[in-house]
């Protein structure tokens, strides 16, 4: 899978393509001033805030945020808690400034 | 503007985006502060009206998030691209009849709930069944395309 997104003065636009299978989903619209990207994962909801469900690891690899790699680009490195359990951990960043991996650690 | 998306799902039900345009009640986790945090991004040495921009890796800060996870960038300089490649991992609903569920891929989310653009998968379980699709949005615009498989 690949993922973009791109902002100009009049359009915001987000892209996620998987290239195995030669599929590509589109959105586009006028921006609203978005400041901020997280490369990694985000919540369902369902009445309520789902808890993760399973999923082992994912790498995120040739991650870049304006033109720069991750790695060069000051990232927070967020890491799911609930409970002060740790669910989901994000790595920091590999060697080579553009990738790292997201790490499931446990069930809500 | 008020903007709010909130990725809904229900049991047993191919995934449905339900699009909330009016104004909710929106709780700021306690992560909110280091999640809109800027970097400094800039170490700049400056002489005879002369600076120079730090070009090294710049160091990361680690904090919670009660609904975030990963590496989150917002740019002093305002955001104008991001891009990731990934593979669509395996999700093991096998020991799981509740439904738990999340997205990959690129977000904004500066509060919980509160989404403004993603490119993603939704990947969640439902009665032990896995389902997952390719979703995006930016500002209103909403599509979700098929299923992906892991890998």
């Amino acid at each position: 899978m690949v993922a973009t997104f791109s902002q100009t003065a009049s359009t915001v636009r987000t892209t996620i393509r998987d290239i195995t299978h030669g599929l590509v989903v589109t959105s586009s619209g006028p921006p609203s001033g978005e400041t901020n990207i997280l490369i990694g994962q985000a919540p369902l909801f369902a009445g309520t805030q789902l808890p993760p469900a399973p999923f082992g690891h994912v790498n995120f690899t040739q991650v870049t945020v304006n033109g720069d790699y991750l790695g060069y680009a000051g990232s927070n490195q967020l890491n799911l808690k609930a409970n002060g359990h740790l669910l989901v951990q994000a790595l920091p960043v590999l060697a080579n400034h553009n990738a790292y991996n997201l790490v499931f650690k446990a069930a809500a | 503007m008020s903007r709010t998306r909130r990725r809904t799902i229900t049991r047993g039900a191919v995934a449905t985006a339900v699009v909330g345009a009016t104004a909710m009640a929106l709780v700021a986790p306690s992560s909110a502060a280091a999640h809109h945090s800027t970097m400094a991004r800039t170490a700049a040495a400056s002489h005879g009206g002369v600076s120079a921009r730090w070009s090294g890796p710049h160091a990361n800060t680690v904090g919670p998030s009660s609904y975030l996870a990963g590496h989150s960038v917002t740019p002093a300089d305002g955001l104008s691209s991001a891009s990731a490649t990934f593979k669509m991992p395996t999700v093991d609903c096998s020991n799981d009849n509740d439904l738990r569920g999340q997205i990959f891929g690129l977000i904004d989310e500066p509060t919980l709930g509160d989404t403004e653009s993603y490119a993603s998968v939704w990947a969640y379980c439902s009665s032990g069944a896995l389902t997952t699709v390719m979703t995006t949005q930016a500002a209103n615009d909403f599509h979700q395309g098929v299923s992906v498989s892991p890998g």
